[in-house]
C-alpha cells in the first residue's frame, strides 16, 4: 500500500481497519469529560448553579402545534432568561423513548442523548421495567409542595405509586368529541352508542393508538361495573371475562363503523382531521380541555363539543421523567421545577394555550395566583372539570393495556 | 517510475474504497443481522432470559407475517406493472430524450417530492372528503361524500398503489427514455423496419426486449424498494394486513417489551427474503445474459 510500502499486505489491512474502526468508535462514544455532582446531595441553589449555562434535551410528543407553541414560545425562552438553561426539544413519544433508552442501555452508553422525557403511564411502566429512570427526585423540587399528591389520579400512575420517580405535569380526562350539528342527542352509554352507530353507519370509529386504547379501557371498566372491580394488580380471570364481553360488543357494532370496521385509524390526529372535515361525527380526546383549544385555534369548527359517558372515562396524569444516564440531571430538575411552577401551570391551563389540566392543588397556592386559577373559566365547548370529575375512572394496571392492545388486533381488527 | 507510482496510487484508491465499503456498509449490515438473530432467540437484550424459540415460533405460526409479505408483494408487483405500462410506451413515443426537453421539469418534479408528502397529497386527493370526492359531489356524480369509493385505507391498497405509481412512473420514464437514446433503439427499430419487420414485430422483438434486458436490474431494485416502503403504507394502508415494514416497526414498538424479539425475527426473515430475491434475480451471470 502506498502509505506503508514495507508493511505486509495482511498487516496493512488490519492496521487500516483498526485505524478506521477507532475513528468511527471515537466519533460514536459519548463520554462526559466532567463528572456531574449527584443533584440529590446538593441544595436547590447549588442545583441551579450547576444547571446554569447547560443544555437540557427533552424528548416529547410534538404532534400538536399548540403544545409545541407553548413549549417553544413560553417555556424555552423563560428557562433561558430566568435560569440560563437551553432547552432543546426533540420529537418522540412512548415507545420511541423506550426504544432509544433500551438501545442505549444495551450498548452500555454512559451518557444518554435524552436528559428528560414526557411520559404517560404505560411508558413509566416500561421505563421502570428496564430501570432507566433517575430518582426519586420530585421531593427535591421547591414547587413540589404545591402538587396535589392527595389526589389518587396524580399519586398513582397505572396503579403504580409514582414514588418521586416522575414529576406530575398535567392531568386530563378522556372525552368523546362530537359534531353537535349532526348528533343532536349524543349517546350516553354503551347501548345508546351501539344504537346510534347502527343508525348512522360510517360516522364512528376507534383509533389503535393510546387514546383509542384508553377508550377501550373505559368501556372495559364500564362492563366490569366500575374501577373498584379491576383495581390493583392485573387479574387474568377478570380480564378474560370482561374483555370477551367487550370484543363481542365491538364486533356486533363494527360493521357500522367507519369503513365498515374493516380498518381503523392509526392515530387520533387522523380521526381529528376526518372529524373536522365532516367525515366522522365523533373523535376522541385524551384531554377534556382539547375541544376548546382546537376550536380556539380553528382546528375544529364550532360544531365540536365534548362529553363523557355515564359509566365514566379514564382520568390520568402525564409526567416528566429524568433519565438515569442523563448528563445534566441538575438542569433537568430545574426544568421540571419550572414546568410545575404555578405561572407555567396556569399558562398551560388556558384553553387558548393548551387547555391542559393542572396537577397543582389550587387551595395550597398563594392567594394572588390562586385567584387567577379560579378565574379560568374559559371552556365553551367542553365540559367543566367539576362536572366530569365524578365520572373519572382510575387507570388500570399496565398489563390491561398491553393485553387490550394485542387482543383488539387479534379479536377485532384481524377478525 | 511514474507509471509505478500511478499504479500504487490506483491500488491505494481501490483498496481504501473497498475497505470503506466494508466498514460503512458490509460490516454494519452483517453486524445488524447477527444482532437481530441473537435478539430473536433471546440471546441478547436487557430483558432476555436465555435461549428460546418462542418468538420465532409465534411469528411463523400466527400467519400475520406471511399475509403481510404477500400483501407487500402484491403492492410492489401492481405498482411496478402499472408504472411500466405507462413509462415504457411514454419513453418510446417521445422520440427525443425526454430529460433534455422542456417537459423534463414536469417529469423531474414528482421525483423531488418526499414520499411522505406524496402520501399526504394522495390522502387529500383520494379520501372520502378529499378533493376528487368533493368535485364529484358538486358535479352531482355522487349524491353524498359517503358514496365516494374507498380509495385510501382500502382493502385492495388502491391508495398505496396510486401513490407508488405517481412516484415510480416519472422515474421509469426518465430511465427508459435514456435507454432508448443510449441503445439507439429508434435506429435499431428503423433497421428492423427496412428488413421488413412490422410495427408490432419491431416493438416485441427489438425495442421491448432490449429495454427489459438493460433495465431488469433497476426494475428488480425498485420492486424491492416498493416492497419495503414505510411512510406511504403507514398513512394510506389498512391496519390489517399491513405492509412488511409497517408490521415490523409495530412489532418493534410493542407495549409489551417482552415481545420485541418478534420484531427482530420478522426483520431477519424479511432481510433473508430480500437477499434470496437478489441472489435469484441479480446474480452476475443473469445480468450478463
Amino acid at each position: 500500500m502506498f502509505i506503508f510500502p514495507r508493511m505486509k499486505k495482511g498487516l496493512r489491512y488490519i492496521f487500516l481497519i483498526t485505524f478506521l474502526t477507532a475513528i468511527i468508535l471515537s466519533a460514536c462514544s459519548s463520554h462526559s469529560d466532567t463528572p456531574q455532582k449527584d443533584p440529590l446531595q446538593l441544595t436547590w441553589s447549588d442545583i441551579l448553579k450547576e444547571a446554569k449555562g447547560k443544555t437540557v434535551n427533552l424528548m416529547m410528543w410534538q404532534g400538536d402545534p399548540q403544545i409545541n407553541k407553548y413549549m417553544n414560545d413560553y417555556v424555552v425562552p423563560a428557562l433561558k432568561d430566568s435560569f440560563g438553561i437551553t432547552l432543546q426539544i426533540s420529537a418522540g413519544q412512548g415507545n420511541q423513548i423506550v426504544s432509544i433508552l433500551m438501545s442505549e442501555k444495551e450498548a452500555n452508553k454512559n451518557v444518554s442523548d435524552i436528559d428528560m422525557c414526557w411520559i404517560n403511564g404505560e411508558t413509566f411502566y416500561q421505563l421502570r421495567q428496564i430501570n432507566v429512570l433517575f430518582g426519586p427526585f420530585v421531593n427535591k423540587l421547591p414547587h413540589a409542595k404545591y402538587i396535589d399528591f392527595e389526589n389518587p389520579f396524580i399519586k398513582y400512575d397505572f396503579q403504580e405509586p409514582v414514588d418521586g420517580m416522575e414529576c406530575p405535569w398535567g392531568n386530563v380526562q378522556l372525552c368523546i368529541i362530537y359534531n353537535k350539528e349532526k348528533v343532536l342527542s349524543p349517546p350516553k352509554n354503551m347501548n345508546e352508542l351501539a344504537d346510534y352507530v347502527k343508525q348512522n353507519p360510517g360516522r364512528f370509529t376507534i383509533g389503535t393508538d393510546f387514546t383509542g386504547l384508553t377508550f377501550l379501557k373505559s368501556l372495559l371498566i364500564g362492563i366490569a361495573g366500575g374501577s373498584e372491580n379491576l383495581k390493583g394488580k392485573f387479574d387474568e380471570t377478570k380480564y378474560k371475562k370482561y374483555s370477551a364481553q367487550l370484543w363481542d360488543y365491538i364486533n356486533r357494532v363494527k360493521p357500522y363503523f367507519w369503513k365498515e370496521g374493516k380498518t381503523f385509524p392509526s392515530s387520533v390526529s387522523q380521526m381529528h382531521q376526518m372529524f373536522a372535515q365532516g367525515e366522522l361525527y365523533f373523535t376522541l380526546s385524551n384531554n377534556d380541555g382539547e375541544v376548546d383549544n382546537k376550536v380556539a385555534t380553528n382546528t375544529f369548527p364550532t360544531f365540536a363539543s365534548s362529553y363523557v359517558l355515564d359509566s365514566g372515562t379514564i382520568q390520568n396524569s402525564h409526567y416528566l421523567g429524568i433519565v438515569k444516564t442523563s448528563g445534566n440531571k441538575a438542569g433537568a430538575m430545574a426544568v421540571c421545577n419550572f414546568m410545575i411552577s404555578p405561572p407555567a401551570q396556569l399558562k398551560k391551563n388556558l384553553s387558548s394555550v393548551w387547555g391542559d389540566g393542572t396537577i397543582l392543588n389550587i387551595e395550597k397556592l398563594p392567594p394572588g395566583i390562586k385567584s387567577k386559577f379560579d378565574s379560568v373559566q374559559d371552556r365553551k365547548y367542553g365540559p367543566k372539570r367539576t362536572d366530569i370529575q365524578p365520572k373519572a375512572l382510575m387507570e388500570l394496571a399496565p398489563e390491561y393495556m398491553i393485553r387490550l392492545n394485542d387482543d383488539f388486533r387479534k379479536y377485532v381488527i384481524e377478525k | 517510475m511514474i507509471s509505478e507510482n500511478m499504479l500504487l496510487k490506483n491500488k491505494l484508491i481501490n483498496n481504501t474504497g473497498l475497505l470503506c465499503f466494508l466498514l460503512v456498509v458490509v460490516i454494519p449490515f452483517f453486524a445488524g443481522l447477527i444482532y437481530s438473530l441473537l435478539y430473536s432467540f433471546g440471546l441478547t437484550g436487557i430483558l432476555s432470559s436465555g435461549f428460546t424459540t418462542r418468538h420465532a415460533s409465534t411469528v411463523i405460526h400466527d400467519g400475520e407475517f406471511f399475509s403481510s409479505i404477500a400483501f407487500s408483494f402484491y403492492i410492489a408487483a401492481a405498482s411496478i406493472f402499472i408504472s411500466l405500462l405507462i413509462a415504457i410506451p411514454g419513453a418510446i413515443v417521445f422520440t427525443d430524450n425526454i430529460t433534455k426537453s422542456k417537459k423534463a421539469f414536469f417529469v423531474y418534479m414528482p421525483l423531488a417530492i418526499p414520499s411522505i408528502v406524496t402520501a399526504f397529497i394522495s390522502f387529500q386527493l383520494l379520501g372520502k372528503t378529499g378533493f376528487i370526492s368533493t368535485v364529484a359531489y358538486h358535479a352531482k356524480v355522487i349524491n353524498g361524500l359517503q358514496q365516494f369509493p374507498d380509495l385510501i385505507n382500502d382493502r385492495f391498497g388502491i391508495g398505496i398503489i396510486t401513490t407508488h405509481v405517481l412516484m415510480a412512473t416519472p422515474f421509469f420514464l426518465i430511465f427508459f427514455s435514456n435507454l432508448v437514446v443510449s441503445e439507439r433503439l429508434h435506429d435499431l427499430s428503423g433497421a428492423a423496419a427496412s428488413l421488413g419487420a412490422n410495427k408490432f414485430q419491431r416493438l416485441s422483438r427489438v425495442v421491448i426486449p432490449v429495454l427489459f434486458k438493460r433495465g431488469f436490474a433497476t426494475i428488480v431494485l425498485y420492486f424491492i424498494f416498493v416492497f419495503g416502503s414505510y411512510e406511504i403504507p403507514l398513512i394510506l394502508g389498512r391496519q390489517s394486513p399491513q405492509m412488511i415494514s409497517v408490521l415490523i416497526v409495530r412489532k418493534m414498538q410493542r407495549f409489551n417489551l417482552l415481545d420485541i424479539p418478534q420484531g427482530y425475527f420478522s426483520s431477519l426473515l424479511y432481510t433473508l427474503l430480500v437477499i434470496i430475491l437478489l441472489l435469484i434475480f441479480l446474480k452476475p451471470g443473469k445480468l450478463k445474459a
